[in-house]
C-alpha cells in the first residue's frame, strides 16, 4: 500500500475514532432514567358502605398507634363491609370524650380509662385482646437496668421512679405492688409520670431512673436491650375494645364476628396478625365487664395518691 | 520503502485495534460508573427522603388529630431538611392524595395542582428518576408515598442534584480518553522502534546475504542479532558454512575430473606416441646390430651410435612431453604465448594428424599471443579443442586456428574445423559434462565442459557456432591478464 493509502487510512481511522467519541460522550452525558410506569390499578376497591370511626387511646405515640392499627382498620373493612378509619387523640381522656360525643364509634381504651368512662358513660366493653397464652389479661412489671444491683421491691426505697401515665392501670398495679412492701410513693426518690409505656422502658436503660413500671408486652420488646424485669403484677384484664350503649347493634356484632373469627394458629390469620399491634395479634375474647372488679377495688384502695403534674392527663 | 510499509503497518495495525480495544473498554467502564453513579445517587436521595418521612407523617396525623397545626410542622420539616442538605437538594414537596401541593420548598408552590407532573408519583412504592427540569438542571427524584399500611396521605417528592453524576462521568471521561491516549501512543511508539529493531536487523541479513558471492571463499560477516533475527543469522552463518564445504567438494571433484579427462587424452594419444616411439627405437635397435655385427667398424659404429642418441633424443622428448602434459602439478600462473601452446599441441598430435591427414593452419591478427594463465590448463584446453576438431573430421581437412583481439586486453583463439558441424540442439548441450555425441567408448563426455571450466578459471568464455560453409568454430576470449583470480 502506498504511503498516501496509509495516511488516509490514518485519517479515515481519526475520523472515525473521533465521531465515536462525540457520540459516546453524548450518549454518556444523557442521565435520564426511562419514565417511571404509573401506578397500577388498585385491584381491592375500598367498601362502598358509610364510614366507621375508630378511636385509640394515646398509648403510644400516633405513628405507631397507626403501624399497628391501621392494618385493624384493613381487616374490619374487609370482614365488614364497612369502611374502618383511624381517629387519633391527644390523651386517654379525650378517646373517651371522642367514643361519648359519638365521634367514633369504637375505642380501644386502657383499662383504667375503661372503668372510669363505664362508671360515668356508661361504655361497654364488646372485646378484648388474647396474650400470647390464649388468656385475656396482660401483667404490668417492674424494670430496672440489667446491670443494676437492685433485686426486690424493697431494693427501692429512695431510688428514682418513671411511671405510665395515671390513665394507665400499670401505674396503679406499679402502686399497689410497692404499697405490698410497704412504699409508699413518698418513700422513692423523683418520680414521674410519662406519657407512653415505651418512654419509661427508655428512661430506666438510660439510667435517669432505677426502675419503672410498664406492660409485660413492652418490658419484652426491651428486654434483649438491657432491661430486666424485677416483679411481675398479677393478672390485669385486657384492654377492652369499647363503644357506647346505643352504638348500632348490628354494627357491634359484626365487629365482633370479625374479631373472633380471627385464629392466631391459622397461618393465614397468623400472617395477617403479625402486622398488628403485638397486643392484639392473639385472637380476641368477648368482654366482660365484670373482670374488671378486681381492678375497681385497687383503684379505690390507691386514688387519692399524689400524681405528677409533668406525666399522663 | 517495504521495511518501512512493514513498520508503518504494524504500527497502524497496532494503533487502531488499541484504539478500538481501549474505546471498548472505556465504554463499558464508563456505562458502569455511570449506572452506579445514577443508582448511587438514586438509593442517597431515597435515603435521604425516608428520612424525611417519620417527621412529615408525624405531622400529618398532628393535623389530623389537630387539624390546621400540621401546615406550619410540614414546612418545619421540609425547611430542616433544606438546611440540612443544602447544596444539594433542590426542591422538597408534600402532595395530598390528590395531588395538591401541602407544603413545597418553594412556598409560592403552596396549593398548587400537580397533578399534571406525572402518575407515577401516585405509586404505592417509593421510585426514583432522573430528569432534567429548567429550573433546577438536572435532578434525581425520589417519590415515596406517605403513608402508613393502607392509609395513604398523600405522597413526598425530593429532587437532589444530579449534575454531580454528569460532572462525575465528565470527569471519568476525560480520564479514560486522556489514558487511552496515552497508552496508545506509548504502545505505538513501542511497536515502531521494536518493529525498528527488528527490520533493521533483518535488513543488515538481506544486505549479508545480497553481498554473498557463492564463488568466493570469502566468509560473510553478519551483525551481532537477537530473537529471531538471531536465529535466522546463525542459519545462515551455518548455510555459508555448508557452501564452503560444497564448494571445496566441488573444486576437488573438478580436478579430479580434469585429470581423467587429461588421462583420457593421453590414452587417446598413447597410439600415435607409441608409433612415434616405435621409429627411433626400430633405427636404434637397426644401429645397435649393426654395431654388433661389425664391432671393429669404428667408423661405422661411431656413425651408428650418433644415430641411435638421435633416436633416443627424441623418445626422450616425446616421453617428457607427454609426461609433461599429464603430470598433476599444482595451478599457477604465468605469462606464456599460448600459439606456442598451439603449435606445442600440434606437435604432440603430429602422428594423428598424418594419419587421418588433417593439416593445421594457424593465422594471427594479434601483434602477440601472450596471456597470463596455467600453462598446463591453457595446454589441455588447445589439445581439447583440438582433438575435438579431428573427431570432427574422421576423412580429414583443415584446422584453422586464428588469433585477434576483440577488445584491448582481450584475446581470442577461434579453433574451426570443415566436420558436419553441431545440430542446433546440440548446440545447447554440448558444454554439459558427460554430453557425447560419439560412439561408447570413443569419448569420456567431459573434454567441452572441461575446456569450459578451464576457460572460465581464467576469467573467460567460450562460444559454439556453424560456420557457414560447414564445420563447427570454437572461439575461446581470454582476458590477457586475469589479476582477480589467486594461485592455488
Amino acid at each position: 500500500m502506498r504511503g498516501r493509502s496509509w495516511l488516509a487510512l490514518g485519517l479515515l481511522t481519526l475520523a472515525a475514532v473521533a465521531t465515536v467519541t462525540v457520540v459516546m460522550w453524548r450518549s454518556l452525558m444523557d442521565i435520564a432514567t426511562e419514565p417511571v410506569p404509573p401506578a397500577p390499578a388498585v385491584t381491592v376497591p375500598l367498601p362502598a358502605g358509610e364510614m366507621v370511626t375508630f378511636g385509640v387511646v394515646s398509648r403510644y405515640n400516633p405513628r405507631k398507634i397507626y403501624h399497628g392499627y391501621q392494618p385493624i382498620m384493613d381487616y374490619l373493612s374487609e370482614a365488614t363491609g364497612r369502611s374502618f378509619v383511624l381517629r387519633l387523640s391527644d390523651s386517654y381522656v379525650h378517646t373517651v370524650r371522642q367514643l361519648v360525643d359519638g365521634e367514633v364509634a369504637f375505642a380501644s381504651l386502657g383499662n383504667y380509662t375503661y372503668i372510669h368512662a363505664h362508671a360515668e358513660y356508661g361504655i361497654r366493653g364488646v372485646a378484648v385482646p388474647l396474650n400470647a397464652e390464649g388468656r385475656p389479661f396482660f401483667h404490668s412489671v417492674v424494670v430496672v437496668r440489667d446491670d443494676s444491683p437492685l433485686q426486690t421491691l424493697s431494693d427501692l426505697r429512695g431510688r428514682d421512679f418513671a411511671f405510665t401515665s395515671p390513665s394507665s392501670m400499670s401505674y396503679w398495679m406499679a402502686l399497689h405492688l410497692l404499697r405490698g412492701v410497704g412504699l409508699g410513693r413518698d418513700d422513692l426518690g423523683t418520680t414521674v409520670n410519662f406519657s407512653h409505656h415505651e418512654t419509661v422502658a427508655e428512661k430506666v436503660l438510660r439510667g435517669e431512673f432505677a426502675a419503672g413500671a410498664v406492660k409485660d408486652i413492652v418490658a419484652r420488646q426491651y428486654a434483649t436491650q438491657g432491661l430486666r424485669v424485677l416483679i411481675v403484677s398479677p393478672p390485669i384484664p385486657a384492654v377492652p375494645i369499647a363503644v357506647r350503649q346505643d352504638l348500632d347493634p348490628e354494627l357491634v356484632r359484626s365487629v365482633l364476628d370479625a374479631l373472633l373469627a380471627l385464629d392466631p394458629t391459622s397461618p393465614d390469620d397468623a400472617a395477617r396478625l403479625a402486622d398488628w399491634d403485638p397486643e392484639f395479634s392473639h385472637g380476641f375474647a368477648v368482654a366482660h365487664d365484670e373482670e374488671y372488679d378486681t381492678m375497681r377495688r385497687i383503684l379505690h384502695t390507691l386514688e387519692g395518691e399524689p400524681v405528677d403534674a409533668g406525666g399522663g392527663p | 520503502m517495504n521495511q518501512w510499509s512493514l513498520k508503518m503497518r504494524l504500527t497502524l495495525m497496532v494503533g487502531l485495534f488499541l484504539v478500538v480495544l481501549q474505546g471498548a473498554v472505556s465504554l463499558v467502564v464508563l456505562a458502569r460508573e455511570r449506572n452506579l453513579l445514577k443508582t448511587e445517587h438514586a438509593k442517597s436521595t431515597l435515603a435521604a427522603a425516608r428520612s424525611l418521612t417519620s417527621p412529615l407523617l408525624d405531622a400529618l396525623i398532628e393535623d389530623e388529630i389537630h387539624p390546621g397545626t400540621g401546615s406550619s410542622l410540614l414546612d418545619q420539616a421540609v425547611s430542616h431538611f433544606m438546611q440540612d442538605h443544602a447544596g444539594e437538594a433542590r426542591y422538597v414537596v408534600v402532595l395530598d392524595e390528590q395531588a395538591t401541593v401541602l407544603a413545597h420548598s418553594d412556598r409560592r408552590e403552596f396549593g398548587a395542582d400537580y397533578r399534571t407532573l406525572g402518575l407515577y408519583r401516585e405509586r404505592p412504592d417509593p421510585v426514583t428518576r432522573i430528569y432534567a427540569s429548567p429550573p433546577y438542571g438536572w435532578v434525581v427524584e425520589a417519590a415515596l408515598p406517605l403513608g402508613i399500611a393502607t392509609k395513604r396521605w398523600g405522597t413526598l417528592l425530593v429532587g437532589f442534584d444530579a449534575g454531580v453524576i454528569r460532572t462525575e462521568i465528565n470527569r471519568l471521561f476525560v480520564f479514560l480518553g486522556l489514558l487511552s491516549l496515552g497508552v496508545t501512543l506509548l504502545t505505538i511508539v513501542a511497536v515502531y522502534l521494536i518493529t525498528r529493531r527488528a527490520t533493521r536487523q533483518l535488513a543488515q541479513i538481506v544486505s549479508a546475504v545480497d553481498a554473498l558471492d557463492l564463488d568466493s571463499v570469502d566468509k560473510v560477516t553478519l551483525p551481532a542479532c537477537d530473537g529471531d533475527a538471531g536465529i535466522l543469522a546463525s542459519r545462515f552463518g551455518a548455510m555459508q558454512r555448508r557452501l564452503a564445504r560444497s564448494r571445496n567438494e566441488l573444486k576437488r571433484a573438478e580436478r579430479e575430473i580434469h585429470h581423467a579427462e587429461k588421462l583420457a587424452s593421453v590414452g587417446r594419444l598413447a597410439a600415435g606416441v607409441a608409433h612415434e616411439i616405435n621409429n627411433p627405437l626400430m633405427g636404434i635397435r637397426n644401429c645397435v646390430e649393426a654395431i654388433a655385427e661389425e664391432p671393429g667398424d669404428t667408423a661405422q659404429s661411431e656413425r651408428y651410435l650418433g644415430l641411435a642418441r638421435e633416436g633416443l633424443q627424441r623418445i626422450g622428448s616425446i616421453v617428457r612431453q607427454l609426461l609433461e602434459f599429464s603430470r598433476k602439478r599444482p595451478r599457477q600462473r604465468v605469462s606464456m604465448d599460448l600459439l606456442a601452446c598451439v603449435n606445442k599441441m600440434t606437435d604432440l598430435l603430429e602422428f594423428r594428424l598424418d594419419k587421418e591427414e588433417i593439416g593445421v593452419h594457424v593465422t594471427s591478427d594479434c601483434a602477440d599471443t601472450m596471456i597470463t594463465g596455467d600453462p598446463q590448463q591453457l595446454d589441455e584446453l588447445c589439445l581439447n579443442l583440438m582433438i575435438n576438431a579431428c573427431d570432427a573430421m574422421p576423412g580429414g581437412g583443415r584446422i584453422e586456428v586464428h588469433f585477434d583481439e576483440p577488445a584491448v586486453g582481450w584475446l581470442a583463439m577461434s579453433i574451426a574445423d570443415e566436420g558436419e558441424g553441431i545440430t542446433p540442439a546440440d548446440l545447447d548441450r554440448i558444454f554439459e559434462p558427460f554430453f557425447t555425441t560419439k560412439e561408447v567408448g570413443h569419448g569420456t563426455g567431459l573434454g567441452l565442459s572441461v575446456t569450459e571450466s578451464i576457460v572460465e578459471n581464467h576469467g573467460g568464455g567460450i562460444t559454439a557456432t556453424n560456420r557457414p560453409a560447414g564445420g563447427a568454430v570454437f572461439t575461446v576470449r581470454l582476458p590477457r591478464t586475469d589479476e582477480g583470480e589467486s594461485t592455488t
